[in-house]
């Protein structure tokens, strides 16, 4: 049997993951408010990123499409705190991810048990 | 004892040795370099340079004291090398480019009995290469035409160098090449 190439194991997984990702700064701001650190620490914590590098060309993108909106506020110590809110059209956004996430997740389970047609 | 800078990181005031000040700078910069999104280039570099502030505000550790390189490639290692600032599409556009690339009719030194013309022209047609072989090594009995040829075709046919070329070449062989 041939060893599985961990590289393009790695790289698969990175594939997903981009797809995912942007659904999962949405879901997370759909509870509650929050800045970069803390969405970085929820994202951590599910081991849905390993850098926190990823997060922020995500965030601004999502901002200059109308999905997000943010408030700035003074932290205890150290810089501002940039704090982003989900908008109206981001919650609609959302919701249609969360419909295609589904779908996507009964059909994949449908493929891996065999229970097509 | 050593130099120390004085710095402003996401508006907050920091003084740090001067090789770590160095390596924090060209990690910016290379940050700033892998950006794809080019307007919002400024705002994600902000983003980061608070992100840094906040990183060396909050960590007792680093605190009032003077921020050394070791400090700042563990800022390095949370928020990652610069390349994963880039779209991330980088990894996959050899395999997306390779199926547009038309077949390229290329001498196969790695199955070359002389100059791997035979291989490499069995593999642009997708037939065995014996066959070739066979059929020239019957012209070259009859009047000796498939020397000619062979010659020709030897000089005239680039030789598959590059590493692309010889996974073309390869993939070819084994039919899994479509144009």
């Amino acid at each position: 049997m041939e060893v599985i190439d961990k590289q393009v194991i790695d790289n698969l997984r990175a594939q997903m993951r981009k797809g995912t990702l942007e659904y999962c700064v949405l879901s997370i701001l759909s509870r509650e408010d929050a800045y970069a650190s803390a969405i970085i620490g929820q994202l951590k914590k599910a081991e849905v990123i390993v850098v926190e590098g990823t997060l922020y060309p995500i965030l601004t993108r999502q901002k200059n499409q109308g999905l997000l909106s943010y408030r700035w506020e003074e932290s205890p110590q150290g810089p501002p705190r940039k704090y982003y809110t989900i908008t109206d059209y981001g919650r609609a956004f959302l919701s249609e991810l969360d419909k295609a996430w589904t779908n996507l997740v009964i059909q994949i389970d449908n493929i891996r048990s065999g229970n097509i047609g | 004892m050593k130099i120390t800078v004085n710095v402003n990181i996401g508006g907050v005031s920091f003084v740090m040795d001067d090789d770590a000040y160095d390596l924090l700078k060209k990690y910016l910069s290379e940050v700033s370099q892998f950006i794809a999104a080019k307007d919002d280039k400024a705002e994600i570099l902000s983003d980061i340079e608070r992100r840094i502030s906040e990183i060396l505000t909050g960590d007792s550790i680093t605190y009032l004291r003077v921020v050394t390189i070791d400090t700042v490639k563990r800022i390095i290692s949370m928020i990652g090398e610069a390349a994963v600032f880039g779209d991330g599409d980088e990894e996959f556009t050899y395999s997306g480019g390779k199926q547009s690339m038309g077949k390229k009719l290329m001498r196969d030194s790695k199955n070359a009995m002389l100059g791997g013309v035979s291989s490499g022209l069995a593999a642009y047609i997708g037939i065995d290469t014996t066959l070739i072989r066979v059929i020239l090594v019957v012209l070259l009995v009859f009047g000796g035409t498939g020397v000619v040829f062979y010659l020709v075709a030897w000089v005239l046919i680039p030789l598959a160098v590059t590493d692309q070329d010889q996974q073309m070449m390869s993939d070819m062989h084994n039919g899994l090449y479509k144009d």
